[in-house]
């Protein structure tokens, strides 16, 4: 059930309604049966690996935080290889044992694992970063084991967030769900509002871009250097309103039942640096790696070299926890080398001069339009063949549609509100304020989704992970 | 119920209200401009269901509207002929437009192409019937083919703006752009250059058939399509236009079954795929299934003789 579709939009309008009408008390049942049937409508049956963890990582809270020495770190860890492993036999099995086939091949020997044809659970990377920062809040002590099971399966699988973050912390999620969410229409107000700004971003420009830039990528072969090097620069705005217009509709369905989950994007391709990006850019899980591997890795207090090696770790886990693909791993090894040099050369973070700023800001975007190249590509050789592209730089761009000039159109539309909410958002201020006006507004947002929208643009690409 | 709460209907019921009357007022907007159109696409669906004057209609996918060159066909023939071809279009696209010019117009022929595989089930046939949102509510056939879209499409179309969606781009281009007016308004012709002569063809795709799955939704439009023109009294050719390097050998059961529901109508039918004049010819090729000008003109010619001879 995508957040774009019909099903989605009926089956919200119906769980808030019942949600409101319902008693406190029961609410929560509400939502744990909601988000139940909202996983299911994926692939059924895999509710079932999402309760094997839930059971684990419940009874593993309750233990640790009964018991002392040893046995708590042995129930940590308990906690954490249930994750890690069905995270890692869902998504990396069949890529580790590709390469050990690979490998095994050139000795002239067949790997003795089968391939197996499994579908990765949707979602699982994110609920499953989320049920570990419970069990080692747990274990630090910084927040109560939950003694509900139902509050506890529900913080897992909260439907808002539960395919693809926020990843939240249980210090600031489960509380709320013990809160009394009465109906406030401000929040039912502003929840629309972040929705409406979601379903913009999702229809209206990342799957218009998408058009364009699954065209070139998917060809790449028939297409000039200059396409290329366009439709890269397309891709990194279609991702980022993809994955930044699901947080929007996320966090907003979450308000308008009352709820408030984390900002997770503030305009990252604003960023005057890499390492003001990774602050900007999926900040739940840059803060998740921060608090849960970097800091335990000894973050800024160790030496320079310890540091960027850890820095490189870091990024390499992230590139692997986007995808069982060389191309991640090399897309996370790159985020990671260049944010090692910004460290290395002390380039900073802090803006001067509006050139300078400029600059900064279009070098920046540039050199994560790079990275983006082998985060696109289906394969290494791939990634390296349309860098080499794109570096010649030959040809023309391809016109030959109406995808180019929508893309573009979009595409600037969306620079010039990104650039106005960054640096001059009180403007925002002289605009009328009044019910009249705010309808007026609605009406042009939605003119512009169902003019401009494309309705046939497929999941989001962070389902995948 | 507290005041906060009714206040806070009556500003839904406006906001909703308030869209109600932007989507009839802009879908009427968009519908006069819509019409305005004078190439592209969506011309031809509104040349079928509005204006259609001539005696030779031609319908099916890019291998029509890129084979068949129109105005030829009109001076070997002695017949006015418009192309209705589409891309990427299929008989779920033809059968509600033939529908909608015999309501008001006899052609003395209708030419539809159908590929061989064209009895094939691909999903991809449904989502391109979007071409005909527009046109929702024209006439019940055109509404009955978006009715077999996916994703409840037929009732997203109440909603005048979406029944336009993304058309504003072609509505430009159409309207006002003259470069692409020359190329369009050919009689629903379309030519694309290039020929394959340097181009390495080992691999020979079009003769593999995978999975069979037959699409039943198709397999009825085309008995319709055959029972309206009879209805009709309008004479109806089906063709398959010509191939690079088709070969015949291999067992093809889409082409059996399209063949059999041909025999078993009494449609005539002319089979260009494996034609000799056609066959590894490179130079009247553009790729391995679509004809260049040169060769759309030898099969133009082709069928003119065809028809002249056996059926007008």
């Amino acid at each position: 059930m995508l957040f774009t579709s019909v099903q989605f939009l009926l089956f919200f309008f119906i769980t808030t309604v019942l949600f409101y009408l319902l008693s406190p008390k029961f609410r929560w049942l509400l939502l744990l049966l909601a988000s139940c049937f909202f996983y299911m409508a994926f692939v059924p049956v895999y509710i079932l690996i999402l309760g094997f963890t839930i059971v684990i990582d419940y009874l593993a809270g309750i233990y640790i935080e009964k018991n002392t020495g040893h046995k708590r770190k042995s129930l940590l860890i308990i906690s954490l290889v249930a994750n890690i492993g069905v995270l890692c036999f869902f998504k990396y099995y069949n890529f580790i044992n590709d390469n050990i086939a690979t490998a095994l091949l050139n000795f002239h020997h067949q790997t003795p694992f089968p391939y197996l044809t499994i579908l990765l659970p949707i979602g699982l990377s994110f609920h499953t970063f989320q049920a570990m920062s419970y069990t080692i809040e747990v274990y630090r002590g910084n927040q109560p084991a939950e003694r509900k099971f139902g509050i506890y399966a529900l913080y897992v699988m909260f439907y808002p967030q539960l395919v693809a973050g926020p990843i939240e912390r249980p210090q600031r999620l489960l509380p709320q769900f013990y809160a009394t969410h009465n109906f406030k229409v401000e929040n039912i107000s502003a929840g629309l509002q972040q929705m409406l700004i979601g379903f913009i971003k999702k229809l209206v420009v990342a799957d218009r871009v998408a058009l364009f830039v699954d065209n070139v990528y998917n060809h790449a072969a028939d297409q000039s250097g200059k396409s290329l090097a366009l439709a890269t620069v397309f891709f990194a705005f279609q991702i980022y309103c993809d994955f930044s217009g699901y947080t929007d509709i996320a966090i907003g369905a979450a308000k308008v039942l009352g709820f408030d989950l984390m900002k997770n994007f503030n305009r990252p391709y604003l960023s005057v640096s890499l390492t003001q990006f990774w602050q900007r850019w999926h900040i739940s899980l840059s803060t998740w790696f921060r608090d849960y591997l970097y800091i335990p890795l000894g973050g800024n207090r160790v030496g320079n070299l310890r540091r960027y090696l850890n820095l490189l770790i870091i990024f390499l886990i992230s590139g692997l926890w986007h995808g069982a693909n060389w191309t991640f791993i090399a897309w996370g090894l790159i985020n990671g080398l260049l944010i090692v040099l910004e460290s290395v050369f002390k380039i900073s973070s802090k803006r001067g001069h509006w050139l300078t700023t400029v600059c900064k800001t279009i070098i920046t975007f540039l050199l994560i339009c790079f990275t983006w190249v082998f985060f696109r590509s289906a394969n290494i050789h791939e990634a390296f063949y349309i860098l080499k592209k794109i570096i010649m730089f030959d040809g023309t761009i391809i016109q030959s549609n109406d995808h180019y000039y929508y893309a573009f159109i979009v595409v600037m539309a969306l620079v010039f509100f990104e650039v106005i909410n960054e640096y001059k958002p009180n403007l925002y201020k002289l605009l009328p304020n009044s019910f009249a006006a705010r309808c007026a507004y609605y009406a042009l947002l939605v003119v512009v989704i169902l003019q401009f929208g494309v309705f046939d643009g497929g999941q989001f690409i962070y389902f995948q992970f | 119920m507290s005041q906060n709460f009714k206040i806070f209907l009556v500003k839904i019921a406006a906001v909703a209200c308030v869209l109600i009357v932007v989507d009839v007022v802009a879908g009427f907007g968009l519908k006069n401009l819509f019409y305005k159109q004078r190439g592209g696409k969506y011309y031809k669906i509104s040349h079928a269901v509005k204006n259609t004057t001539e005696d030779i209609v031609i319908f099916g996918s890019s291998h029509a509207s890129e084979h068949f060159d129109a105005p030829l066909m009109q001076k070997l023939t002695g017949k006015t002929t418009f192309n209705f071809g589409n891309q990427g279009q299929s008989i779920l696209y033809t059968y509600p437009l033939v529908k909608s010019i015999l309501a008001y117009h006899k052609p003395l022929l209708i030419i539809v192409n159908l590929d061989y595989s064209e009895l094939q089930y691909k999903s991809e046939a449904y989502e391109r019937l979007s071409i005909l949102m527009p046109y929702f509510h024209v006439n019940s056939a055109i509404d009955s083919a978006i009715a077999l879209m996916p994703d409840h499409q037929d009732l997203k179309c109440y909603s005048a703006l979406y029944r336009y969606n993304s058309t504003l781009g072609n509505i430009m281009l159409n309207t006002y752009s003259k470069k692409i007016m020359q190329l369009s308004y050919n009689n629903g012709y379309e030519q694309i250059s290039g020929n394959i002569c340097n181009v390495d063809r080992t691999e020979n795709p079009q003769n593999e058939i995978g999975l069979v799955r037959f699409d039943q939704h198709k397999i009825d439009y085309l008995i319709k399509l055959a029972g309206a023109a009879q209805k009709a009294n309008v004479k109806l050719l089906i063709t398959t236009t010509p191939l690079y390097n088709y070969n015949p050998a291999v067992k093809n059961v889409y082409k059996e079954k399209l063949i059999q529901i041909l025999n078993q109508l009494t449609i005539t039918y002319l089979d260009g795929g494996t034609n000799a004049d056609f066959k590894g010819k490179c130079q009247y090729f553009s790729d391995d299934t679509h004809l260049n000008p040169q060769g759309a003109d030898g099969w133009t010619t082709l069928c003119s003789q065809y028809i002249k001879s056996k059926l007008l």
